[in-house]
């Protein structure tokens, strides 16, 4: 009780006082905007029994005004004033007399104009709409697909309250694990907690969290769970079971929290930031969840272009070729000299294997831009497929050219250069593409197949096993390399 | 001559009617940081866990009790911030009356007590710390200083700033 009613609300008081001026200014301000209009009426009442020089009513006046100067600036501070105000204009409808009742139903109308609207408003709305968020929409949300216990790092404990679940830990917020006096301590307690009992799911409130990378508790979450999916601007974490791909995901959480923060502080009900955010989680490979973000920015947008495109490019990567083609057409729709959009639709074409109009858009994309890397590769992809192995070589050549760390245009440059009779330019090509993706085991094996060609057998068998131990079931490598080895 | 001695406390009602359901019209809406972690931790309290040892928090006890109470009463969840709100509100009607609002103030009161925009609708501390700010005004103009003693120390277990106020009644009971 010591350490948290005096050693951390000394800390926290002094915190508050050294706030600045301009924050209690603020909160003056605040009588004066729209929202707060209703104070009005009954503030005009009471100042007539302030000035009526009523001492013992200006006194509590007065105390709840530097009560309220003193705590802090939050909106919600200013309710101590609401009772406070009515019993002054319940005072002056008494002193005002024959002017009591006109003045009574007056203050009425007005407080009556200001309140009754707010009852037609959806809650949701309302909570999104007051506090410039829709975090505590979306906790409670989340919080209704939370069925065992979890543990929330972040400033969000109504989600424990929403989902009825108990709090695995001591401490339902963050606050004092970052800053004031008891922060080692906390943190030290808390740590405890959550390893004598680790829950299977921790939530991650973004809001502020990138402050916290060298925390104990942030770090221990790093290290033990692995984030798995995300909820509007949260991101669910599993307790890891294994390594492997999922440690992979981990590496990303950093990212992608602070990206969600930056797209989702400014303005969450734009469709520019589920799309800003559909992009930054598309970038660390949440297919899923980025689609989602690009569905939404689309809702609040339907003729967005870009929100299309980039829509289509996350169904192609999950396989869903049909869709993408449909969105990319209708980003071409709205934007008919995207070349993006054109390539794209190319590439998608490509994949559903209908050459022709996938050959045709890529042109169309390099007629609007002739030094794009990808729509040079996507119709290299398309030539070299239909057998115009000369073509595909040119543009390829190009595609490097444009974008030198272009791994997969180096590689299908070396495949078609082989073909062609060209080996020792392949190798080059195969060599570059090793240097960008030096796991890649398609790659050494390829390379390894063009150096046995030139007789160089000994480089051959290096790079056959170097390709077994990235893929050790790779058996067309494995067949070569048991091949040299018994000639040898 | 009876009937119109009970008119008031029939207005009162009536507008402790209004202040229920206007409360109820906001039964789901989605909780904020902080009444939620005092919900949180009431239940907590009431699962066994001792506050500032097992559950650490800053304020004093008052609001977690009032929320301990409430859950108590109702149960774990939305009623429970119903409940909170409805009798913080309620209360403060009656407080309001006995202050010397007249019906008119109370009128008032009904009509803004569940104000959005001021976060009025939710259990924060402050609900309580209004309620008290009044009933020791009601206190002290009455001459019940032990009353107004015991309602500052009530509001010092919300909030220790509430010693102001306690700071302004000394200051009224001098005047008076």
């Amino acid at each position: 009780m010591w350490r948290a009613l005096w050693q951390y609300n000394r800390w926290y008081a002094a915190h508050k006082l050294y706030d600045s001026w301009f924050q209690r200014l603020d909160s003056l301000a605040r009588l004066f905007t729209p929202e707060l209009w209703l104070l009005w009426p009954l503030i005009i009442l009471s100042a007539h029994v302030v000035l009526r020089r009523h001492r013992a009513y200006t006194l509590l006046a007065a105390s709840v005004w530097l009560m309220i100067w003193l705590g802090g600036h939050y909106r919600y501070q200013q309710i101590v004033w609401m009772p406070v105000l009515c019993l002054g204009a319940g005072l002056a409808v008494q002193h005002l007399h024959h002017r009591s009742i006109p003045s009574a139903l007056s203050a009425l109308a007005l407080l009556l104009l200001h309140e009754g609207p707010q009852y037609r408003v959806p809650l949701d709305q309302f909570s999104a709409e007051i506090h410039k968020t829709d975090n505590y929409v979306e906790s409670r949300k989340l919080a209704a697909t939370l069925h065992e216990p979890f543990y929330v790092w972040g400033q969000s404990p109504e989600i424990y309250f929403d989902s009825g679940q108990r709090p695995v830990t001591g401490l339902v917020w963050y606050y004092p694990l970052i800053q004031g006096p008891l922060t080692n301590e906390l943190t030290q307690q808390t740590l405890r907690e959550l390893q004598a009992n680790p829950p299977p799911t921790v939530i991650i409130d973004p809001w502020r969290v990138v402050e916290c990378e060298s925390h104990p508790i942030w770090q221990w979450i790093d290290h033990h769970y692995t984030a798995v999916s995300n909820y509007w601007m949260f991101i669910v974490c599993q307790r890891k079971t294994g390594s492997g791909v999922a440690l992979q995901r981990v590496g990303g959480l950093q990212e992608a929290i602070e990206q969600r923060q930056q797209a989702l502080g400014i303005k969450p009900n734009l469709a520019e930031t589920q799309y800003n955010l559909g992009n930054a989680l598309q970038r660390l490979g949440w297919l899923q969840e980025a689609i989602g973000h690009y569905e939404q920015a689309l809702r609040l947008k339907p003729d967005f272009a870009e929100a299309h495109c980039s829509l289509a490019v996350a169904l192609g990567k999950e396989g869903r070729l049909q869709e993408a083609i449909v969105q990319f057409e209708q980003a071409l729709q709205f934007m008919p000299d995207s070349v993006e959009a054109h390539y794209g639709l190319g590439g998608a074409l490509l994949q559903a294997g209908r050459l022709p109009e996938a050959i045709q858009q890529c042109e169309q994309a390099l007629r609007l831009k002739a030094d794009s890397a990808d729509a040079h590769y996507n119709l290299a992809v398309g030539l070299h497929r239909t057998g115009r192995l000369q073509e595909a070589i040119g543009h390829y050549e190009q595609a490097v050219r444009f974008k030198p760390d272009f791994a997969e245009a180096h590689n299908n440059l070396a495949v078609a250069l082989e073909q062609a009779g060209r080996v020792q330019d392949a190798i080059e090509h195969w060599e570059r593409a090793l240097q960008l993706i030096p796991d890649s085991a398609e790659a050494h094996y390829n390379l390894g197949v063009a150096l046995e060609k030139l007789g160089r057998t000994q480089d051959a068998i290096q790079h056959y096993e170097q390709a077994l131990r990235i893929k050790p079931d790779f058996t067309q490598a494995q067949n070569a390399l048991a091949r040299l080895q018994a000639g040898q | 001559m009876n009937r119109l001695r009970h008119w008031p406390l029939m207005w009162l009602l009536l507008l402790s009617l209004v202040i229920g359901w206007t409360r109820y019209h906001y039964l789901r809406l989605p909780l904020t940081t902080d009444p939620s972690s005092y919900a949180v931790i009431a239940h907590e309290m009431l699962n066994g866990k001792r506050l500032y040892v097992d559950v650490f928090d800053h304020k004093p006890p008052g609001i977690y009790l009032m929320d301990a109470i409430a859950e108590k009463l109702i149960g774990y969840g939305d009623w429970e911030i119903w409940l909170l709100g409805t009798t913080a509100a309620v209360s403060t009607l009656f407080a309001l009356y006995w202050a010397g609002a007249g019906l008119w103030g109370c009128v008032f009161w009904t009509v803004i007590q569940a104000d959005a925009y001021m976060e009025a609708n939710a259990p924060y501390v402050e609900v309580w710390l209004a309620l008290l700010a009044v009933l020791g005004y009601g206190a002290v103009t009455r001459k019940r200083y032990w009353l107004t003693g015991a309602i500052v120390v009530a509001g010092c277990l919300f909030k220790p700033t509430f010693l102001i106020i306690g700071g302004a009644y000394v200051a009224c009971a001098l005047a008076i």
